[in-house]
């Protein structure tokens, strides 16, 4: 055997270690790393580009905009804002109702695009006039388009946004002022005191014939009542017939004279006017007191502007409705979210609280308190609309219809009780968010460790004691996690609403009502975004107004929210250092 | 406080420790004061008790639910009954009715006379001749016609068509007048009556109302005689009332047919109102061997008139135009030979008509429009509903005026109350030997009227909710106008006369697409973006990142409502080509950026790891304006250059080969698809053979070659999608023609494609959040032990991190699916709510939640509606409630095994 064989003989036993220099670029997945990473963009992406688009959307909405008058190639002026703009694919017949050298010139301008065409949506408002508020312009048709300097905005009672140019300022039907400078001087001098005139008409309105008519209708209760209690025939039917033959004949008086104090107020009102002249060149004369708002948008700086887009906030968040919820504020919204929400807190906390401190404290553990406490969990994801199912069938049906016969059996077959409402919203949200609480407050509990428990004991402290001094306190942040969990989850919830009490629109917040406010239906931020949005007349003019609804509501539960996270952040924490 | 707490325990720890000089020694109180006792016990028994309720209240939701849904599904019941002898056993009435309150009946005797009695006594209130001196020859059935004056609410008459022998016709027209009284106005024994127990009076009967009125009620029998054109007997007479007119059909003795309108004529001077049939005389061909017809009808709409033969033989004319009429169908609709049809009555509305024979069967018919329908209207007749007799002759028959109800009396004294929709026999009652000759159902279907030869029986019934089987719920129902059985879902209509179709076969179907889609776009996001979460994101982003996603699943889902009925939904249709075409290019960027990074040395792909989330950022917007550009490109490709126009197509335009290719539909499908076995190719097989072979070559070597070999794999997807459709394309199939069961088909802006991306929304939080927690929660020394035998991250995540977290990850996707199921707002705002049931990702379709949203405030209290409605919610509970189950135990045996491990 040659050395050479031997060696090739141990080469071949043994083959030289090579020692590898990498991991094989497959076990990175770095495909896959890659395809993780982009769910997670995406998803991220997603999330906040849905955030921007609202509150983009939402806080511009209030941000005045110049007036453009623009003139197509047919020679139609139209004025108006700006409201929106998309690009789109003209089909070929889209220059067939052009002029000649107009098409020609549309078309070119189009093929230069690629095909592709602009076309923007003019909010055009004067819905009485032209009963068409909005407008779609195809770029290739304008002709030209300016800003005029005298064009004003009239934010309306009624009809909407009116754009024109001033005419004449008009004083009991006389002309007084003829210049647009001077219209407006003249327009600012009067509106003031017109509103105010009109504010106090509508308190009147309100407080004075709201009041009389309740009044009466109390007295005329009171007749029916005394007659399904005592009986046609008996004294007590008697007195309240004449205590509301009284009453309707003060009221009656009273109204009267509500009604000529309102007359003479409308009539001071119905003085001032002012005649406007539309791009059509319609001349409409316009009262003063319809106007809720003007202003020459083309005139105005930055600090006007500015002006202008908070005292439209102030509005929104401070007034109600007008114009089937298009316009004016949300104010009764925001109060019937806020006051549910309490409310429903107020019920669903103690007894959250007092389930999880029996579940976890008092009960006896076994396998039927497992069941029950998985079940409590598995609850949260049961669909909200069951729960309104359940609200409308036990608490409105079963429960409040029992409440009418007992307590109201006058106002029957009207239901007071037996409809959805105000108290009945809280308690089906309660039953909502009764598992979030629960779970919370349990998991709370928990999490106070035995051993402080056991010393409490040990120092001579009875099991109340010790739950009120030890093991509440420490659970009290898990507790109020629970709490703002529960208040954001209601606050957004608008499924069951829709079956147990919240309305389009209530004349009142409830708290104006009468006793116990409980009854009255409401009015809910996010039953209102799907009233506005998807029920009203006119979808366009509406949408600047669920933006900012909805703005509003994640507003208000992002806030609970990152509340809560925060809670619970300084909670871990605590526990942390507690512990050791 | 908290320090004197600590001293004394100080104190033990430390004997050496001498005692703090303020220490009294003082032996402390070993009595247990009273409050302290005292509320101990109150708390104890409040807390219980407290607990206890809530627990209750909670379960009470479901009991309630159920407990509301039981009486749907119990039998009708005779609650009460009672019988008294026949006062005259010579002359069945030809016509029975009740009043609504059941206090009162009429009937009407073949010799003209009409009689008035108390129900409960017998005692008679009326009996007159209606016709003086005339003999009756012909009446028609009776119809409820509803009449609306101008300014008053419709008043609902019982019409009836009588025809003599002169040839002349009179229309009467009857119904119970109520007449309302005060309490004053009338006399005490009335006033004591108790509620719902009747008096007579005058010629009606009294009787006390819930509001506290009295109520008299009484027949109020109109008689029109209408002139008629010629003076040849009638023999027999059918009326119907089409649109606001009333058209009167007649067959005299001379073998006339006509079809008359009447027209009301009203003299000037008399005031006097004068009624004139004018109309066509309808040919009709003659058959041998039969004489003369049993049975005439007119439609509904007075467009067809149905000639029916005792022997079963049926003939229908189309007089659309009278003058020409044609003979639309003939038909033998008694199969059995030796039967014989001894009965026919319509139902409400007119468009079913039952037909009892001589064996005891009812059959009911209807007109449907057909494709194979060979008419010269395109109707057809169909028998849809067969109830089986046992051999005993039907011997009448009366059908409700609110439902679909019918009552059937039989020649052994036998009576049978049936609910047609579903082939309902709802109650049976006993033979008495002695035929039952008529029938009178109370208009609030609560009591049931028989007359035979011997007795007067009554019965008062508890209908239940009859409209409600199972089988109606859950399989198909041959409802009126239909062709054929189907699940439908239609709860109200416009008119009296409409049958409700409960079918909740399709919102189960809609609830099931909605998740089935919204899942395939948020279970792969929200896993992925869980896995990079847990094993590569660096703390620092995560503590941001994952913050941000959990908020999002507290986003109201009426904001995600809106917004992808009112933004998205119009976006996505005017972007549609690019947004299909974004789901290949978003990930394929993706997987082109991780071969990039490949390409990069070590040393900076190394020193850029931190920042390669960031670069994502970058990647993404490649991918989305690569998805804008390639998008019409493909459409110009595959979709015959409009993606809308090729999804619209009529399936008639797409026989003829002018709807475009059916190429495109089919790489829609299976581009995706066809990832996966090339997929399974590369890593069962190649990847090893791959790795072997490039163990030696350098690190741009092999990065280069990896990227051959991903851009093979692209090239082989497409080969094999390409093929695979071009293979369905030759066989003549195309996604478009197939019907319900097609993924594709005709668009509509709120679709299956916005709510799954949308709903995605409110799914991908809660997935990604469970999901996440899960993976964080396997141990540490699971994945050190990992890296440190020289797995890489990845490994570790794939080989340790996810088998065992898979539970928990099952659980989260079982806890999306929950919350997909039930989700309302977003449906009900972004689809178009049509309870259709097609897998057609462009078409909308109707959710349990959101019908019971839409349909809730309008449903009548504890009506057979209101009733399916609780069903559909305590349908959702029970999903919700299994899964969310299913999801707990998962979980909680999950973690059992971390801590395990």
């Amino acid at each position: 055997m040659s050395l050479a064989t031997a060696k090739h003989d141990v080469a071949r036993k043994r083959p030289p270690r090579r020692i590898k220099a990498r991991t094989s670029l497959l076990a990175h997945g770095e495909h896959m790393v890659w395809l993780t990473g982009g769910a997670l963009v995406l998803a991220f992406v997603m999330i906040i580009g849905l955030l921007v688009l609202v509150f983009w959307q939402g806080g511009m909405t209030f941000w005045p905009k110049p007036i453009y008058e623009v003139q197509d190639v047919h020679g139609k002026w139209f004025l108006g804002e700006w409201s929106r703009s998309e690009s789109f694919r003209p089909e070929r017949h889209a220059f067939a109702n052009l002029a000649g050298d107009a098409a020609i010139r549309a078309k070119t301008l189009v093929e230069k695009n690629d095909g592709i065409a602009r076309r923007r949506l003019l909010r055009t408002g004067n819905r009485e006039l032209t009963k068409r508020p909005f407008v779609w312009i195809n770029d290739f048709e304008v002709e030209q388009e300016k800003k005029p300097e005298w064009a004003l905005i009239f934010e309306r009672v009624q009809w909407g946004n009116f754009y024109g140019f001033p005419v004449a300022f008009l004083v009991d039907g006389k002309v007084v002022a003829e210049k647009p400078a001077e219209i407006w001087e003249k327009f600012q001098e009067h509106h003031d005191e017109v509103r105010q005139r009109l504010e106090k008409r509508q308190e009147l309105e309100k407080d004075g014939l709201g009041t009389l008519r309740k009044k009466e209708n109390a007295a005329r209760l009171a007749v029916r009542r005394a007659e399904i209690r005592f009986g046609k025939h008996s004294d007590a039917f008697e007195s309240a017939q004449n205590h509301y033959r009284l009453t309707r004949q003060s009221c009656e008086q009273e109204t009267e004279r509500i009604n000529d104090e309102i007359a003479r107020l409308n009539a001071e009102n119905a003085r001032f006017q002012i005649k406007m002249r539309t791009a059509e060149g319609e001349t409409p004369t316009i009262s003063l007191a319809d106007i809720v708002r003007a202003y020459p948008a083309n005139q105005l700086d930055w600090s006007d502007k500015f002006a202008i887009y908070l005292s439209r906030w102030w509005e929104f968040l401070s007034d109600k409705p007008r114009e089937a919820n298009q316009e004016g504020g949300v104010y009764p919204a925001i109060w019937g979210t806020v006051a549910m929400t309490l409310l429903m807190t107020l019920i669903v906390v103690p007894f959250g609280v007092l389930a999880a401190l029996y579940l976890r404290e008092y009960a006896k553990s076994g396998p039927i308190i497992s069941a029950v406490r998985v079940s409590i969990g598995n609850l949260a994801g049961v669909p909200s609309i069951v729960f309104g199912v359940f609200g409308l069938g036990f608490f409105c049906y079963l429960v409040g219809g029992h409440i009418d016969q007992t307590f109201y059996p006058e106002r029957l077959p009207q239901p007071t009780f037996g409809t959805g409402g105000w108290g009945w919203a809280s308690l089906t949200l309660a039953l909502l968010t009764l598992p979030v609480v629960i779970v919370s407050t349990e998991e709370a509990l928990a999490a106070v460790p035995s051993s402080m428990r056991e010393g409490s004991y040990a120092c001579g402290a009875s099991k109340w004691q010790t739950i009120r001094r030890i093991v509440l306190p420490r659970a009290m942040p898990g507790i109020m996690t629970g709490m703002i969990l529960a208040m954001a989850r209601g606050a957004g919830e608008v499924a069951p609403l829709m079956l147990v009490g919240a309305v389009k629109m209530a004349p009142e917040v409830p708290i104006e009502g009468e006793f116990p406010y409980i009854q009255h239906s409401f009015m809910h931020l996010g039953f209102h975004i799907f009233d506005v949005g998807f029920q009203s007349p006119d979808s366009e003019a509406s949408r600047p107004m669920v933006y900012t609804t909805t703005m509003l509501l994640i507003g208000i539960v992002a806030t609970l929210n990152l509340l809560a996270i925060w809670l619970r952040a300084r909670l871990r924490r605590h526990f942390q250092v507690s512990q050791f | 406080m908290a320090r004197h707490e600590v001293d004394p325990f100080i104190f033990v720890c430390d004997p050496l420790m001498k005692p703090p000089s303020r220490y009294s020694w003082r032996r402390g109180q070993r009595k247990t004061r009273w409050t302290v006792r005292l509320s101990e016990i109150v708390s104890s028994v409040l807390i219980t008790s407290g607990g206890i309720i809530t627990i209750v209240a909670v379960a009470l939701v479901f009991f309630f639910l159920a407990a509301k849904v039981v009486p749907l599904f119990l039998d009708a019941e005779v609650t009460g009954e009672f019988s008294k002898p026949q006062v005259q056993p010579d002359q069945p009435p030809r016509y029975l009715v009740m009043d609504e309150e059941q206090l009162m009946s009429w009937m009407l005797l073949p010799d003209g006379t009409l009689r008035v009695s108390q129900l409960t006594t017998g005692a008679q209130l009326e009996a007159k001749k209606l016709f003086n001196g005339e003999t009756m020859t012909a009446s028609s059935e009776a119809i409820y016609h509803d009449v609306r004056e101008a300014g008053t609410s419709a008043v609902r008459y019982l019409e009836i068509a009588f025809g003599f022998d002169d040839g002349s016709v009179k229309l009467g027209r009857f119904r119970f007048r109520p007449t309302f009284f005060d309490e004053e106005d009338v006399t005490a024994d009335v006033r004591s009556l108790p509620a719902g127990v009747g008096k007579p009076f005058q010629r009606g009967i009294i009787s006390r109302t819930p509001g506290g009125q009295y109520c008299l009620s009484e027949l109020e029998a109109e008689i029109k005689p209408a002139k008629s054109e010629t003076d040849s007997p009638v023999l027999l007479i059918d009326q119907s009332f089409p649109g606001t007119g009333s058209s009167v059909c007649t067959l005299h003795a001379n073998g006339e047919l006509r079809l008359n309108t009447v027209i009301k004529k009203e003299n000037l001077l008399t005031l006097e109102t004068n009624y004139e049939l004018t109309g066509e005389v309808v040919s009709y061909p003659s058959t041998p061997g039969r004489p003369r017809p049993d049975h005439l009808f007119l439609s509904a709409e007075g467009k067809q008139i149905f000639l029916l033969w005792k022997d079963g033989y049926l003939l229908r004319l189309d007089v659309r135009d009278p003058a020409k009429p044609k003979v639309a169908e003939t038909k033998d609709i008694l199969p059995e030979a030796d039967a014989e049809v001894t009965i026919v009555r319509h139902m409400i509305g007119k468009g079913t008509f039952l037909v009892g024979d001589s064996l005891g069967t009812i059959r009911a018919w209807f007109l449907a429009y057909s494709d194979h329908a060979n008419t010269s209207d395109g109707l057809a007749l169909f028998n849809a509903h067969t109830f089986p007799g046992d051999g005993s002759a039907v011997t009448a028959l009366t059908t409700s005026s609110r439902s679909r109800m019918a009552a059937a009396g039989f020649a052994d004294g036998s009576i049978k109350l049936l609910y047609v929709t579903n082939d309902n026999v709802m109650l049976r009652l006993p033979a008495t030997g002695s035929p039952v000759q008529a029938l009178a159902l109370a208009p609030k279907e609560n009591g049931l009227l028989a007359y035979d030869a011997k007795e007067v029986r009554y019965w008062e019934i508890d209908p239940q909710h009859p409209a409600v089987t199972p089988a109606a719920l859950f399989a198909k129902i041959w409802y009126e106008g239909y062709d054929r059985p189907e699940h439908v879902w239609q709860s109200s209509s416009g008119t009296d006369a409409f049958e409700p179709k409960f079918g909740v076969v399709p919102l189960v179907f809609g609830t099931i697409k909605a998740t089935f889609y919204s899942l395939l776009f948020g279970v792969p996001l929200a896993l992925l973006a869980a896995i990079y979460t847990s094993e590569y994101l660096r703390p620092s982003t995560k503590a941001v990142i994952k913050p941000t996603i959990e908020l999002m699943a507290s986003l109201p889902s009426v904001v995600l409502g809106f917004l992808a009925g009112l933004v998205i939904a119009p976006f996505a249709e005017q972007v549609l080509p690019a947004l299909l075409a974004g789901f290949l290019t978003i990930p394929l960027s993706f997987l082109l950026a991780a071969n990039i990074w490949q390409l990069l040395p070590d040393r900076i792909s190394l020193a850029l790891s931190h920042w390669r989330f960031l670069f994502g950022f970058l990647v993404l917007p490649i991918g989305i304006a690569l998805a804008v550009v390639t998008g019409p490109v493909l459409e110009e490709l595959l979709f015959a250059g409009n993606l809308r126009t090729w999804l619209d197509a009529p399936a008639d335009a797409i026989a003829r080969g002018e709807g475009g290719s059916a190429l495109g539909g089919w790489m829609l499908l299976f581009l995706p698809l066809s990832a996966i076995p090339v997929a399974l190719l590369f890593g069962r097989v190649l990847n090893r053979w791959i790795r072997h072979h490039t163990l030696h070559w350098s690190h741009f070597a092999c990065a280069v070659a990896d990227l051959l070999r991903f851009l093979t794999a692209c090239a082989m997807t497409v080969a094999l999608a390409l093929a695979v459709s071009w293979l369905l394309q030759t066989c003549g199939l195309d996604p478009r023609t197939l019907g319900n069961f097609s993924f594709v088909g005709p668009f509509s802006q709120r679709n299956a494609l916005v709510v799954g991306f949308i709903m995605g929304f409110a799914i991908i939080p809660i997935i990604y959040t469970v999901a996440e927690d899960a993976l964080s929660a396997v141990p540490e020394h699971l994945r050190a032990g990992s890296l440190a035998a020289g797995a890489t991250r990845w490994q570790t995540a794939v080989r340790i991190i996810i088998p065992t977290a898979m539970s928990g990850i099952f659980s989260a996707i079982m806890i999306g699916t929950g919350r997909a199921v039930g989700e309302t707002m977003i449906v009900l705002m972004a689809t178009g709510n049509t309870p259709v049931m097609e897998w057609n990702i462009f078409s909308g379709f109707r959710t349990l939640a959101a019908n019971i949203a839409v349909e809730m405030p309008e449903a009548v209290k504890d009506s057979t509606h209101f009733r399916t409605l609780v069903l559909a919610a305590l349908i959702l509970f029970l999903m919700t409630f299994v899964l969310n189950t299913i999801a707990e135990i998962i979980r909680l045996r999950f973690r059992e095994r971390a801590y395990q491990l």
